[in-house]
């Protein structure tokens, strides 16, 4: 059962904390950090509906703080006896983490080992990377500093964080349960579509108050109809996305076993629809959508490194396809 | 599973097995739904007297007109489902729209006359607002309701995309009855027998080729005081009460999207004599689950929005939201299943059902788009309610 009254609050807190261009150890001691780590080890419990309605904040507020990547990445340092030492550290952003997925490259050079790049990359520089990948019987590699590259990714047009590549040559991994894996990258997915809806909200919210700020022959230019069939249009997918990502995280707070499915289904809808919009948002705000100092294009660029980010679209359709068993 | 989901569960199975049992024969079409013959139209009047005992129709109302003490707006969700899922006959919009305004309007003498009649199936009711000058602009219709000397008023004018106006026994109607006042402000609601002396219906085909909606003329029918359904000049809050709640059963049904893409991918699927099936085209494919996720997009808000509302904590704006999302989602579904069937000859054959619901459906789907409030009029409803957005000045 979702109680919306709770989470609206967190909303509208957490909007207003963004507001005020918080540090991580800010968010760190407001427990938002803490929000999917066990309580036995010092987290809040397993809180995936919160972070949600965070992360639709951050992205609304265009936060430059990867504070869901360190979520994640605590998350998974909490699954092994072997990096449990670090949770207290990260919890309190004593010590700095970020999450991220090897999807395409990642190869099994030995039990104990991997190779491969990691592209869209936030929260660099950290220091513990927690790289996760599905494909290769679900290992999780924990990168503290020495043999990874780390460049910026020549391909990322983001404007609001650093987005990094990593290469590992012959890393140190484990090889963790495929579900406990599966659950990161679901979580790390999730709040990445949040923070694009987030951003699909903020660029809809300027995008209306210059219209209505500006006249044209004569009238206000928000009370001409094809302008509010369009701004309706972007609220239409805005609101409809919203109400994906917090069913999603409802299941996923219940570990229900559709919740895959669903983070699966609201990233295919999410990503190609929310470009667009953005894209369309730069269009309907004229001229000055074409500017730089216009903040609309940050949006955009933010949410095309949020498509990627974790796993690609192309992925999610594959996987819906799996699922509902149309893959002949 | 909380003690409500699991009384909602049992509620559920009781609904499916009381539809089970009961339905009449055949399986409901998209765009087919008025009785063909007097045979049809008895055997739906008594499904609808059923649903209504069990008061899986019209659970919501008051106790003392037949609802439900303990009923939930989630079960009214779960009876629309259910019906859907088994593909049988629905209740229709009009009666629960003209129950609704009842309901919410009339007086305790018209509430004693008509609702014991609605529940026993003995009135089916139709919608009298739509004219021809005057369909998604309502608050212009011409109709006029001058009042006469002896008290009565006697309407005069034509309505059209009367639903069901062929079989209904009794209409809402709204007419001009002046006074001073914005356009608004001199629209009143009257509850007319379809048998009046001066009322006339005549049949519009669907482009489905079905005979579901008419004209009415209304040439000089002469109604009562005690017609007049709320306030003179209170005919506007009647008609908007009443399209809200048909927006509102129209998102409901999202269920049905489901049930298209079922439909759509069971004919991507089938054999194609000139190569593969459709679905094993990539291209194909990715158009599917893009479709799914739309429908899941729809699905879930309007889910969403019946929960929130559930709760008290629903928006205004929802009900547009949901109306645009399931209407527009279900004519692309329908539309792209005839569009693959056009592109592949050979397919569909060998599930002649699908490929006649998606057909049907595809026809029909500008009903939903069209009727209880266009698309675009939803989206100028949501400019103002939702954005805040002014009205555009007519030049």
């Amino acid at each position: 059962m979702i109680d919306y009254e709770t989470l609206d609050l967190l909303g509208d807190t957490a909007s207003n904390v963004f507001r005020s261009d918080p540090s991580l150890q800010q968010l760190a001691d407001l427990g938002w950090l803490a929000l999917l780590t066990p309580q036995e080890l010092g987290g809040a419990g397993w809180h995936p509906q919160e972070a949600v309605a965070i992360a639709l904040a951050s992205g609304a507020a265009r936060s430059t703080l990867p504070w869901w990547h360190a979520a994640v990445a605590v998350a998974g340092l909490a699954t092994s006896p072997e990096t449990r030492d670090h949770v207290p550290e990260v919890l309190s952003s004593r010590t700095s983490a970020t999450f991220c997925t090897a999807t395409v490259a990642a190869q099994r050079a030995s039990t104990s080992t991997v190779s491969g790049v990691c592209n869209g990359v936030l929260g660099i520089p950290a220091d513990i990377v927690v790289v996760a990948s599905e494909s290769n019987d679900a290992l999780v590699a924990l990168v503290p500093d020495g043999n990874a590259i780390i460049d910026d990714d020549r391909r990322s047009l983001d404007t609001t964080r650093v987005v990094s590549t990593l290469e590992l040559t012959q890393h140190p991994c484990r090889f963790l349960d495929p579900d406990v894996v599966s659950t990161l990258v679901d979580t790390a997915q999730l709040l990445s579509c949040a923070d694009t809806i987030g951003a699909l909200q903020g660029a809809i919210q300027t995008v209306t108050a210059h219209l209505a700020d500006r006249d044209a022959f004569g009238v206000p230019m928000t009370s001409f109809q094809v302008l509010q069939h369009r701004l309706v249009d972007l609220t239409v997918t805005h609101l409809s996305g919203e109400s994906m990502v917090r069913r999603a995280a409802a299941a996923m707070s219940e570990h229900d076993d559709t919740a895959g499915a669903l983070v699966d289904v609201a990233h295919v809808f999410i990503q190609s629809r929310a470009v667009v919009a953005l894209d369309d948002c730069i269009q309907l705000a004229g001229g000055m959508g074409f500017t730089w100092e216009f903040p609309v294009h940050h949006f955009l660029r933010r949410a095309l490194t949020n498509s990627h980010a974790i796993r690609s679209a192309n992925r999610s359709r594959q996987r819906m396809a799996t699922d509902r068993g149309w893959r002949p | 599973m909380t003690r409500s989901e699991t009384d909602l569960a049992e509620y559920r199975a009781h609904v499916r097995r009381f539809i089970a049992e009961h339905r009449p024969p055949g399986e409901a079409r998209e765009g087919h739904r008025a009785p063909r013959d007097s045979s049809e139209e008895a055997s739906l009047r008594n499904w609808y007297k059923a649903l209504y005992a069990e008061q899986i129709v019209g659970g919501g109302w008051p106790v003392e007109w037949g609802g439900s003490a303990d009923h939930s707006p989630l079960h009214d969700v779960i009876a629309t489902e259910e019906l859907l899922l088994a593909r049988a006959s629905r209740p229709l919009d009009q009666v629960q729209l003209a129950s609704h305004v009842i309901l919410q309007f009339g007086s305790p003498g018209q509430k004693a006359d008509y609702l014991p009649r609605i529940r026993s199936g003995e009135h089916v009711w139709c919608q009298l607002f739509s004219e021809p000058g005057a369909g998604s602009d309502l608050a212009g219709i011409i109709t006029r309701a001058n009042r006469s000397d002896h008290g009565t008023f006697v309407l005069r004018g034509q309505k059209t995309w009367t639903t069901d106006g062929h079989w209904a026994d009794m209409g809402v109607a709204l007419a001009r009855t002046g006074g001073d006042g914005s356009r608004h402000r001199t629209l009143t609601a009257f509850l007319i027998p379809m048998t009046s002396p001066g009322l006339s219906v005549v049949p519009l085909t669907t482009i489905g080729g079905a005979h579901e909606f008419n004209e009415v003329f209304l040439d000089d029918v002469v109604l009562a005081q005690s017609a007049v359904l709320g306030e003179v000049g209170g005919g506007w809050s009647v008609a908007m009460a009443g399209l809200e709640a048909e927006r509102f059963g129209v998102g409901g049904n999202v269920v049905l999207l489901n049930l298209l893409l079922d439909d759509l991918v069971t004919v991507a699927r089938s054999s194609s004599t000139d190569g593969p099936s459709p679905i094993e085209n990539e291209h194909v494919l990715n158009q599917i689950i893009e479709l799914a996720a739309e429908a899941e997009a729809a699905i879930t808000f309007v889910n969403d929005h019946i929960t929130r509302t559930a709760m008290g904590r629903g928006a205004g704006s929802d009900a547009p939201i949901g109306k645009l999302l399931y209407s527009e989602t279900y004519n692309r579904i329908a539309r792209f299943g005839v569009q693959l069937m056009a592109e592949y000859p050979a397919i569909g054959a060998d599930d002649v059902p699908a490929v006649q619901r998606l057909r049907d459906a595809w026809l029909w789907s500008r009903a939903l788009t069209i009727s209880g409030g266009s698309s675009e009029i939803m989206r100028n409803i949501l400019a103002k309610r939702h954005l805040g957005l002014p009205t555009e000045r007519l030049r």
